[in-house]
């Protein structure tokens, strides 16, 4: 017995290596069913995406440091001093909106093809709280620069969260560790952002994962009138799926590169609790939610945002129809693409209100419900 | 997955345009997993001596006979260092509280002055007249092995 | 009834039932928890009269000593019993000079010498009732509000011109810097009385502009009593600091003063003008200078390609162009360019090491195209491997 095989004997009575390999093997030939597209690689790519936040968060970890009157100099010196932090500052930051976007795509994706349907309710669910939990890494992570930007907008995230009737004070003062957004509340949203919510996301994943692999991804057929596959028309996971995911991550990769070279985020003015400046806005992602607040009167407005949420979260258990195909179940599509565009109506008011453009030669300025003013040349 | 086009081409072709496309398709992923580690290599290796770690001034205290004072400066902070007729020192902020020029020591009236708007300060910063509304902020200083280090 | 109303509207100090309070219930209100009714200065103590009478007439009584309201040179002269009695003002630590003071100003003069009571008496500054301290920020007399207190006189044009003064003052002194800075909330920053005396106001005679305006710009008044000017001031030829900045509409001192003022009385010797453009040009040239690091470092700043060093050399010139502007008042050309001098090494080293940074920002931009070129190269070859995997299907 040669040397290698009587190593690889001792390992195997102690760790069933064969057994991983095989079970590994399996899924990498499973077969998917035929209509497996490009627009299937957006789950892969968030995997991809998600990896890439870990490892670029573990980078900047290294250098952050996380204290009022550290924050914003440990940020700028990793971006000025430290080799290549802009591009992983970049990396981190682009990644985070590219994720929330390409999220939001696949979450579409799956609607329309009406993937959450019975047995994969629970995959939805739990993808829904990706989503989520993908959205709190947003809020707890744009604080963490400490620049007067993340100072405010965390101020006024917390007040949102603080006027919920009841335990609202409380809540607010449980996130942020005190009356105000100070060294406490940094503290718990860095604690929040580098701790807590990856093992969330891990555990939430390691489950969406396993979903998937034991129930295989959804055909296109009715609820019920699922066939077998057919080996002459499946696609294999490795290497054909696979494949298509090769040719994906490259040109995304490029995409991110690009944008964090072309757009680098900006590092802003070191926070100054004493001065607000104008035109707080959250991140983009935050902008529907944000918006619809103004428009309602604050008890209601909290109450409506809930809607959406849960919504979302319980939608298998509310479209109890059969079919699959988009065509067979226009209401269905119809509500979800109406939703969709309701949102991104809202946050598109959201990111002009308060601001001013310049179109076709006219200054046009828009209010705080984003309601149009032209405004008198010369002024 | 082995039915390239036999009867148009030589058999051996497909293979070898395969093996080809795999290990260029190899080699560009190695090249884009070193074009990964050596960034995150060059990053994680210390960066410039001048970092964030750096918060302090060190002066030669044989440079400052008893009853001057002088403005040394390091890391955008201007710091103006006393030397007390008993030999001990002091390290104040040399920005005046009031419009924030630049303080300086006048040995004569052994006082801190501003040339601004004539503030004045007693050795220790706090405010003898003038306009500024708060003493001058003050740092800590040690010996270091023979150097005085202010801390910033 | 009416004892009943002064009870209860008795400020807390007063002991003594005061009936005056029954019809003055406004005054009363005005005295409440003030300094003087906290002395347990009452209504008598200034008008006389009788506070413990109820009925009108008894308590106004000329034979309880009643005088009612008080003429100017009687409100001076009843305020000064008090306030020039170092006995009585020891235990609250106020000064006792204000009346001596105020027999030496305009005012006094006018009050004292030439009986015109139409001049500021005490109670045209302070008030008559509810007097506050000049610390207190509602005092007409603390800082932010004495140009407005002043003014009332000063800015009526009637009144001054049958002074035969300009009512001039109060409107100019709104667009100074001065005014300026003291709007921002700096107390400390001169008003009326920081020139002009409070108690002894009276306006700074030709030859004290320098030493008044002095008191704050110390480092100016050394520098220009060592310039060529200095001289003509003793001999009264020129009137020192107004005449480049004026008296009461004092502008931010900025080098076009130079253009404006020098002229007037250089326009025929082009020695001095030439040396008024080599200061000019220098402060000037460094301005911008230092106006356009700001912006380029602000701008990188946001990006987060600024450190705190970058500031620092920003700090230097800054500071520096400041003690060139304090310096100009040497007229002494090659002094003000040493020092500007130096700022624009600083500034010259800011630029160079934002360039180096844009530099950067630059070959970033360009090693992008390789980047971006070889991970499409990577996509194409997957999608050819892709195509050759999906062709047999």
């Amino acid at each position: 017995m040669s040397l290698r095989a009587r190593a690889n004997g001792w390992f195997e009575r102690r760790y069933p290596m064969r057994a991983i390999r095989e079970g590994l093997a399996h899924q990498m030939h499973k077969l998917l069913p035929p209509h497996v597209s490009w627009l299937h690689t957006l789950g892969g790519l968030l995997l991809f995406l998600a990896a890439q936040q870990i490892l670029t968060g573990i980078l900047l970890m290294v250098y952050y440091r996380p204290t009022t009157e550290d924050a914003y100099e440990s940020v700028r010196f990793l971006m000025l001093k430290a080799s290549f932090g802009w591009l992983i500052r970049g990396l981190h930051a682009w990644g985070a909106t590219l994720m929330i976007a390409v999220l939001v795509l696949h979450m579409l994706r799956v609607f329309i093809m009406g993937a959450y349907k019975r047995p994969r309710e629970l995959t939805w669910v739990g993808g829904v709280l990706i989503f989520f939990t993908t959205l709190g890494f947003g809020f707890t992570g744009y604080l963490l620069p400490w620049n007067q930007l993340s100072y405010w907008a965390t101020t006024v995230g917390t007040e949102v969260a603080a006027s919920i009737p009841g335990i609202g004070r409380s809540l607010g003062v449980l996130m942020r560790g005190g009356e105000a957004v100070g060294q406490e509340t940094l503290a718990r949203f860095y604690t929040m952002h580098v701790v807590v919510l990856p093992w969330v996301l891990v555990f939430l994943m390691i489950m969406h994962i396993v979903m998937i692999r034991t129930q295989n991804l959804a055909p296109l057929e009715a609820v019920g009138e699922e066939r077998p596959l057919d080996p002459r028309t499946a696609v294999s996971f490795a290497p054909q799926h696979t494949s298509r995911e090769l040719v994906v991550f490259p040109l995304f990769f490029a995409l991110m590169i690009a944008v964090v070279i072309l757009f680098p985020p900006e590092i802003g003015v070191k926070a100054d609790p004493t001065v607000t400046p104008e035109g707080i806005k959250p991140e983009w992602y935050f902008l529907p939610t944000y918006q619809l607040l103004k428009y309602l009167p604050k008890l209601l407005g909290l109450g409506l945002s809930a809607i959406p949420p849960l919504l979302l979260l319980l939608w298998p258990f509310l479209d109890r129809s059969r079919a699959r195909r988009p065509s067979q179940r226009k209401l269905s599509v119809t509500i979800g693409l109406g939703a969709l565009l309701l949102t991104v109506l809202l946050g598109l008011v959201g990111y002009l209100s308060e601001s001013e453009i310049t179109l076709f030669g006219k200054h046009i300025r828009f209010d705080m419900y984003g309601v149009p003013e032209v405004v008198p040349a010369g002024r | 997955m082995t039915d390239e086009p036999k009867d148009h081409a030589p058999a051996s072709t497909g293979p070898s345009r395969r093996d080809l496309l795999e290990s260029a398709l190899g080699a560009g992923a190695a090249v884009w997993a070193a074009g990964i580690a050596v960034p995150t290599g060059m990053y994680l290796w210390p960066a410039a001596a001048s970092g964030p770690t750096k918060k302090y001034i060190e002066v030669d205290p044989a440079s400052m006979p008893p009853g001057t004072g002088r403005v040394v400066s390091e890391g955008g902070k201007p710091v103006l260092l006393l030397r007390q007729k008993n030999g001990e020192f002091r390290a104040l902020s040399a920005v005046c509280t009031h419009l924030g020029c630049i303080v300086h020591w006048n040995a004569d009236q052994q006082q801190i002055q501003c040339p601004c708007h004539a503030g004045t300060f007693t050795p220790e910063g706090a405010v003898v007249s003038g306009p500024p509304p708060r003493p001058l902020a003050s740092y800590p200083t040690q010996m270091v092995a023979g150097k005085l280090r202010i801390t910033i | 009834m009416a004892l009943f109303f002064a009870l209860c509207a008795q400020t807390p100090a007063a002991t003594t039932p005061n009936s005056c309070v029954a019809c003055h219930a406004e005054i009363a209100k005005l005295e409440a928890g003030r300094a003087h009714a906290q002395a347990e200065i009452g209504c008598v103590a200034c008008h006389g009269g009788d506070s413990a009478q109820a009925e009108k007439d008894a308590a106004h009584a000329a034979s309880a000593g009643f005088s009612g309201k008080l003429g100017a040179l009687a409100t001076v002269e009843l305020c000064g019993n008090c306030h020039a009695d170092v006995a009585r003002m020891n235990p609250y630590g106020l000064p006792t000079d204000q009346l001596a003071q105020y027999r030496t100003s305009r005012h006094g003069q006018g009050l004292f010498t030439d009986h015109d009571e139409s001049g500021a008496i005490c109670s045209s500054c302070h008030g008559a009732h509810g007097i506050l301290g000049p610390k207190s920020s509602e005092s007409p007399v603390h800082p932010t509000h004495v140009a407005q207190t002043c003014g009332k006189c000063h800015g009526d044009e009637s009144l001054m011109t049958a002074h035969g003064l300009a009512a001039t003052a109060p409107a100019a002194y709104a667009k100074s810097v001065h005014a300026q800075v003291l709007a921002k909330g700096d107390d400390s920053a001169p008003q009326c009385a920081t020139c002009h005396g409070s108690h002894g106001a009276i306006p700074p005679g030709f030859g004290s502009v320098a030493a008044v305006c002095g008191k704050c710009h110390m480092r100016e008044k050394e520098l220009f009593q060592k310039s060529p000017h200095a001289p003509l001031v003793e001999t009264g030829d020129f009137p020192g600091c107004i005449v480049c900045h004026s008296n009461h509409a004092i502008q931010p001192a900025e080098p076009r003063i130079f253009e404006s003022v020098c002229g007037l009385c250089h326009g025929g010797t082009p020695e001095v003008l030439a040396k008024r453009d080599r200061i000019a040009g220098a402060l000037n040239s460094s301005n911008e200078l230092l106006a356009a690091r700001e912006a380029e470092l602000q701008a990188a700043a946001q990006h987060g390609l600024a450190s705190d060093e970058d500031e620092l050399f920003l700090d230097e010139a800054r500071t520096g162009l400041k003690s060139a502007r304090v310096l100009q008042h040497s007229l002494d050309p090659a002094r003000v360019e040493e020092v500007t001098g130096e700022a624009r090494g600083q500034l010259e080293a800011l630029r160079l090491r934002l360039q180096k940074e844009r530099d950067a920002q630059r070959w970033k931009r360009l090693a992008l195209l390789p980047v971006v070129a070889f991970l499409i190269l990577m996509s194409l070859g997957a999608w050819v491997r892709f195509r050759r995997l999906h062709s047999h299907a």
